[in-house]
């Protein structure tokens, strides 16, 4: 049993003491410098990320509810109708996988989760368009809707592009 | 598990509001004609009063004009938004949170209701104008004279 003064060895032995190191002292090695390392994130990319999000919650609900009230009001085609208000549902499935994607491959800096979202976005932009200009009934609410979903793509396939730029660039000079 | 942070909750709300609103405007200018009609109490298909055809006229033109100044104010919104620069400052948040809210409820009632030219004027300069100012000041106070620093 060790007297009650003595000094408890750090676990992990002599190498692993923790605290300051003694710096400026006669004879004493310089502490090494980390090397510092430019972040490549994009904050914009990931501002749009994550209002994209937010969006795509709003979008989801009140597309539901538009095609709800189509479904009452309008002379749907019941083939077109179940078709179309299936999208409605579905493409949620796409959208998250996709968001998460662009915004791992931002955080970690790294371009293939980032091509992997622009992959998944191009079956959402087909759908975005489709309920633009070729659904069957098409309201001013649904342009607008869809208009907003299509800028917000966009604007994130661009910052992403520039992402993937700055990164490739960085790993190929490093 | 950790609350959330103030800026978890305003940052979302605030583009969720500024949106609705947005829409809600965009649904007056879209549709300008049947709400000028209606407020008016003028119908320029059967309507063979010259005045009222003028007074027709020149309402589609303010609101339409009144459209665009609150679009821009819009702009001005979504800027400061995706820049943060009020992000951090919990009362500001709340301010344009419930400017927008009110405003989204008000115009949706000015819509259906049909309420007159004066109430939309009124809630551009309340609901639009007044938030976008106020978020042009926060721009020049924390960059140029850094008031408020966090």
């Amino acid at each position: 049993m060790q007297p009650a003064g003595a000094l408890q060895p750090a676990p992990g032995g002599p190498a692993a003491q923790v605290g300051p190191v003694a710096i400026g002292q006669p004879g004493q090695q310089p502490a090494p410098q980390k090397p510092r390392r430019r972040v490549l994130t994009s904050l914009g990319f990931q501002i749009f990320i994550y209002f994209g999000g937010w969006w795509d919650l709003a979008y989801y609900i009140l597309n539901i509810l538009v095609f709800v009230y189509k479904g009452l009001q309008l002379p749907y085609p019941t083939r077109n109708f179940a078709l179309e208000f299936s999208f409605a549902f579905l493409w949620i499935l796409i959208e998250v996988p996709r968001l998460f994607l662009a915004s791992k491959g931002n955080k970690t800096e790294r371009a293939m989760p980032i091509i992997f979202s622009f992959i998944l976005a191009l079956p959402l932009v087909g759908m975005y368009v489709y309920y633009v200009a070729f659904q069957t009934f098409v309201l001013k609410v649904d342009r607008l809707m869809n208009a907003v979903a299509l800028i917000f793509v966009g604007i994130q396939f661009v910052f992403g592009l520039l992402a993937i730029i700055r990164f490739i660039l960085a790993t190929r000079f490093a | 598990m950790a609350p959330f942070r103030p800026e978890e909750v305003t940052l979302p709300t605030r583009f969720l509001c500024t949106t609705a609103h947005l829409i809600a405007v965009l649904t007056v200018f879209f549709d300008v004609e049947a709400f000028v009609s209606q407020a008016e109490q003028i119908d320029p298909a059967t309507s063979t009063n010259h005045a009222d055809l003028e007074l027709f006229d020149n309402r589609k033109k303010q609101v339409s004009g009144i459209c665009y100044a609150a679009f821009a104010c819009f702009g001005i919104d979504y800027i400061a938004l995706f820049l943060g620069i009020s992000m951090f400052f919990p009362p500001m948040m709340a301010f344009n949170i419930i400017c927008h809210f009110g405003g989204t409820v008000l115009t949706v009632l000015l819509y259906t209701d049909g309420w007159s030219f004066a109430s939309f004027v009124a809630f551009f300069i309340i609901f639009n104008a007044l938030p976008a100012v106020v978020e042009l000041f926060m721009l020049v106070f924390v960059t140029r004279f850094s008031f408020f620093k966090f």
